[in-house]
């Protein structure tokens, strides 16, 4: 119960993009198409379970026990980075198919508040392992909802007819927030 | 002179990081639910921010190209975490409502943004310059879009009750007033530079 | 000076560097703060728990079930009631409280120590159920929510949050009542003692 509860909170409720802003670059720089979005969130999906399994170790059986704490945001942030580089490797030469769908990803995750936000919230919510893998799943879909449905209405932005201020970034900010609207109506459920 | 004055007010109005290069954008929305907590945001982000270009542009003939990227992290992280030590200390209610996006500002793209173009290019002090620049253009922006959706949702401005609760419509506190108002204001500055070309 | 080229000596040398030097400047900042740290925290403590229990001057405190209860009493060594932190999950994350009972523990006050509400709704606890927390007495039941069958009302718009912020405050009443319960080795609720 309390795992379904997790997902329904970070996939609808609490999601990511539209309820706690972290994200927001991939979410307006990759959304205009409809490709590019999937294969965004494909690649956040890997990386961000990766690396909330491995930080939540970092920070358990290292940081913890040594009394280092303070050292968290740049120890995390480097496992972050260096997890990258490896998967980037990693699928080149395994996965040539899907390296050339992720690949051109990639790079841009390091820099994906997304990530390092997980890594720090399960600690800061004081999940189990379990759990914290759970919400890295569910806060991934969450976010692939978001990036897949605001693509979806960026192609259709693109053929409206926009008062010349508002065309690109305005209109699709307050789309988000239409959509943000939309999101909200899912807090009665929980 | 000139010069230099220049790279300053190009971080605050041409090059704005929030309303012309939409860099990070997550704080921007995420954190300005009134003007204080914008102006608090844009100040942390600011300091880093000069810290880390000065830090960058001091080191940068000692870092080789390939590992420059893991490098410029581990720096500014560094500066980040001196920067969440010092605010837990002195500062802890400010601490409190910014939350888990002090830690945040590793991965603002502004920072690495310009370690990336200004200060691995130029002198120490002319990327403190363009820290300052920038920075100042971010707390400006910040401080703004707080204002507004604290005047907006809740009728105040700066914690000063400007006109009665009732009357405030409290979407532009939640969620996607941010992205609404946020993308009101890119418009009226749109606005406002084709006009004046 | 020219640029250090990307072979694999410079690189490793400079990233070692890099991290030593963060490593050794974090240690120093570190080691100047742990203490404004903790006395920040304490400050902030104290102003919360003198704003339940006005009147103490000392305090007595211990851990129960991973909750700190201060004890408080006057100069004199009267008692004069107890604070309990109280930690639940919110809607934007765990946040915690801290609640005063009393001599005789009917609740006198709580404090919001710290919490990542939504600000304008589930914020608004720092002030929303002073009057429902004051209408309680240790005789009944349980606090909820009017949604769940309770007498409080919740935060409009802010259920989970309203719901957690009772999860907290039934958590303290738990362990004020409990703790009496013990004290007389009998089922009143009468304090013994100081």
């Amino acid at each position: 119960m309390s795992y379904l509860l997790i997902c329904i909170t970070a996939i609808f409720v609490n999601n990511i993009v539209l309820s706690q802003f972290l994200g927001i670059c991939p979410f307006l720089g990759i959304s205009k198409k409809m490709d590019t979005a999937l294969g965004m969130s494909a690649a956040v999906a890997f990386v961000m379970v990766l690396a909330t399994l491995i930080t939540y170790l970092l920070q358990y059986y290292v940081l913890d026990p040594l009394g280092i704490g303070y050292l968290q945001t740049i120890g995390f942030i480097l496992v972050i980075a260096f997890l990258v580089q490896v998967v980037e490797i990693v699928l080149k030469k395994t996965a040539p198919t899907l390296y050339r769908a992720l690949g051109v990803f990639l790079p841009l995750i390091t820099t994906n508040c997304t990530i390092l936000g997980v890594a720090i919230m399960v600690i800061q919510k004081h999940y189990n392992l379990l759990e914290s893998v759970v919400f890295a799943i569910a806060t991934a879909i969450g976010f692939a909802l978001a990036l897949i449905l605001f693509a979806g209405i960026r192609e259709q932005l693109e053929l409206s007819d926009i008062p010349k201020a508002m065309k690109g970034t305005p209109i699709a900010l307050i789309a988000a927030g239409i959509l943000a609207m939309a999101f909200m109506g899912f807090s009665g459920i929980v | 002179m000139n010069k230099k004055l220049n790279i300053i007010t190009n971080g605050i109005w041409n090059e704005n990081p929030t309303f012309v290069l939409l860099l990070g954008m997550c704080p921007t929305l995420g954190t300005t639910t009134s003007a204080i907590n914008g102006m608090g945001m844009g100040l942390a982000t600011a300091f880093v921010l000069i810290c880390s270009n000065l830090v960058i542009s001091l080191l940068k003939n000692l870092i080789p190209d390939k590992v420059h990227i893991p490098a410029y992290i581990v720096i500014i992280a560094s500066f980040v975490t001196i920067l969440q030590l010092c605010m837990q200390a002195w500062l802890p209610e400010l601490n409190a409502s910014l939350g888990l996006f002090i830690p945040l500002i590793v991965v603002n793209c502004i920072v690495l943004g310009r370690a990336e173009t200004f200060a691995a290019k130029n002198s120490p002090f002319d990327s403190i310059l363009d820290g300052l620049g920038i920075g100042l253009g971010f707390t400006l922006a910040l401080t703004l879009l707080g204002a507004v959706r604290e005047l907006l949702g809740s009728g105040r401005l700066f914690g000063y009750s400007v006109f009665p609760e009732t009357y405030g419509s409290l979407i532009f506190i939640l969620a996607p007033g941010a992205f609404i108002a946020l993308g009101l204001l890119i418009a009226i500055i749109n606005h406002i530079k084709s006009n004046a070309q | 000076m020219k640029k250090l080229p990307s072979t694999i000596l410079p690189m490793l040398l400079s990233l070692t560097c890099v991290c030593l030097l963060a490593g050794t400047l974090l240690g120093v900042v570190h080691y100047f703060t742990e203490e404004p740290i903790a006395a920040t925290e304490k400050i902030q403590q104290e102003k919360a728990i003198k704003a339940v229990l006005p009147k103490y001057k000392k305090l007595e405190t211990d851990t129960i079930n991973g909750m700190p209860r201060h004890k408080a009493f006057t100069k004199s060594g009267e008692y004069v009631g107890v604070a309990i932190e109280s930690t639940a999950d919110g809607f934007g994350g765990p946040f915690t409280i801290i609640v005063g009972f009393d001599a005789t523990n009917e609740i006198c006050g709580y404090q919001v120590l710290k919490h990542q509400e939504t600000p304008g709704l589930g914020s608004k606890m720092t002030d929303w159920f002073v009057e429902a927390l004051a209408e309680w007495t240790p005789g009944d039941k349980p606090l909820s929510v009017k949604k769940d069958g309770g007498s409080v009302e919740a935060i409009t718009a802010a259920t989970i949050s309203s719901r957690a912020f009772l999860v907290a405050v039934n958590q303290a009443i738990g362990i004020c009542i409990d703790q009496n319960v013990d004290q007389t080795t009998g089922a009143t609720r009468k304090m013994k003692g100081n």
